[in-house]
């Protein structure tokens, strides 16, 4: 099995009202908000799958299109792979 | 060799019709221009940076519209597709000017220092210059031009901030931008007036989520200390870019901007006896520049992950200030002593 995480060059700040990611490579900054950052605490550090984010994010925000949501986090994990900010890996690895 | 593109040149005037105290150009107040580049040979220099890729070119001070060939020189650029950007006291602006440039398309900043011609006036010393950037406002806006209205916040006008955001947007300015007085040229001399880092940081945070539709409220403050929400939204990071840039002073000293006025070691030549391209190829100053901003950056900016955004914020005042292009930014460096520096934004 395998899952997405934070490149190991990449640095990952939370902040009060969302968080940042530099990446080392490019010197560039990326903003997250507080939903984006959730996304990608509970994707790419804590492993979750979608329906796990979905539903953590149903518990924090009012949600009225789960479809919207849904589609949300997918495109956030493209985006993150199209910025080359995530790498594949191991389950197993994760998880030691 | 990859070469370095030209984006913008910056050219200055060095006279002015008024004697601000806070000016960090120190330009000579209604000088007689004897020395001064020519039209033609403004023209061949904009043509020589043309050929290194040079898109836009922003008239600056002093006081740019005391040219005594602006209006040639903007209908110079106009012809040549050039983009141009002025900054500007307003003071001049007729209805002549005022039409020329609202066929240009230009970006026009006004410096209005209060919503009132006291507080204006304050560091101005010229009451009447309020009435006259005012009325320069509404004749651009009346040709289609919605500037930016610059407002240096210092002691005095702190408390009149709320009054010129409102001002200026029902003057139908599209933005404002509220600057801190840097301790460089004529400002050294007025520490008590001036805000402290601590200060202008706070001020800043009281206003950071302030937003309307269609007008800007951004403060001239390093991106480490914008929220999340400005930097997700992309607004406030308005950064030198001091890579592109090459300055010129009115006298054809060529510099990395307009510091050359009061740094005379960071005059790289003059275009009267030089050749632009050799310069912004060959110059070492510049290549140095090239070299070493952001990855050569010290002091706090070495740690700082907005490095290769803000670039040093700017280097011109950091040599001022150091005597080293390379030392990390002032602001955030006295902004870490006290402990307000952003901690999540440092490596």
């Amino acid at each position: 099995m395998s899952c997405y995480a934070l490149r190991k060059d990449v640095v990952y700040r939370k902040e009060a009202d969302g968080a940042l990611i530099y990446d080392h490579s490019t010197g560039r900054v990326i903003p997250l908000n507080g939903t984006a950052a959730f996304m990608c605490d509970s994707l790419l550090i804590e492993h979750h799958g979608v329906e796990e984010v979905l539903n953590g994010i149903k518990k924090r925000w009012r949600v009225s299109d789960e479809e919207l949501v849904r589609s949300d986090i997918e495109k956030f994990l493209i985006g993150m792979k199209n910025l080359n900010l995530i790498e594949e890996v191991q389950t197993e690895e994760v998880q030691s | 060799m990859n070469r370095q593109g030209l984006e913008t040149l910056y050219y200055y005037n060095k006279t002015c019709n008024l004697r601000c105290r806070h000016c960090w150009i120190e330009p000579d107040l209604n000088a007689s221009g004897a020395g001064e580049l020519t039209l033609p040979e403004v023209k061949d220099l904009i043509s020589q940076c043309g050929e290194l890729g040079m898109g836009s070119v922003k008239l600056l001070g002093g006081e740019p519209l005391l040219f005594p060939y602006f209006r040639e020189l903007i209908s110079f650029l106009i012809d040549a597709r050039i983009k141009i950007l002025i900054e500007t006291n307003g003071t001049l602006i007729d209805d002549a000017i005022a039409r020329q440039l609202g066929s240009a398309n230009p970006f026009v900043s006004i410096s209005l220092d209060g919503s009132n011609r006291k507080i204006h006036s304050i560091l101005r010393g010229n009451p009447e210059s309020f009435d006259k950037a005012v009325r320069g406002i509404q004749k651009l806006v009346e040709n289609g031009i919605r500037p930016q209205v610059i407002f240096c916040l210092h002691a005095a006008n702190r408390n009149d901030l709320d009054n010129i955001i409102r001002y200026a947007r029902d003057l139908g300015a599209a933005s404002i931008k509220i600057n801190f007085i840097t301790a460089v040229g004529r400002a050294r001399d007025i520490p008590s007036e001036r805000l402290s880092v601590a200060d202008f940081i706070g001020i800043y945070k009281l206003h950071e989520k302030e937003s309307y539709q269609d007008f800007k409220v951004q403060f001239d403050i390093p991106p480490a200390f914008h929220g999340i929400d400005c930097l997700v939204k992309g607004d406030n990071q308005g950064t030198c870019g001091i890579k592109g840039i090459l300055g010129v002073l009115s006298n054809g000293d060529i510099s990395i901007c307009g510091i050359g006025n009061i740094r005379k070691d960071l005059v790289l030549g003059n275009v009267r006896t030089h050749r632009i391209e050799p310069i912004w190829n060959g110059n070492e100053t510049l290549r140095t520049i090239r070299t070493n901003v952001p990855e050569g950056l010290g002091g706090i900016c070495r740690r700082c992950i907005f490095k290769a955004s803000c670039m040093g914020r700017c280097i011109a005042n950091t040599y001022y200030e150091t005597g080293s292009l390379f030392a990390g930014d002032r602001f955030c460096t006295e902004a870490h002593e006290l402990g307000l520096f952003p901690q999540s934004r440092l490596l």
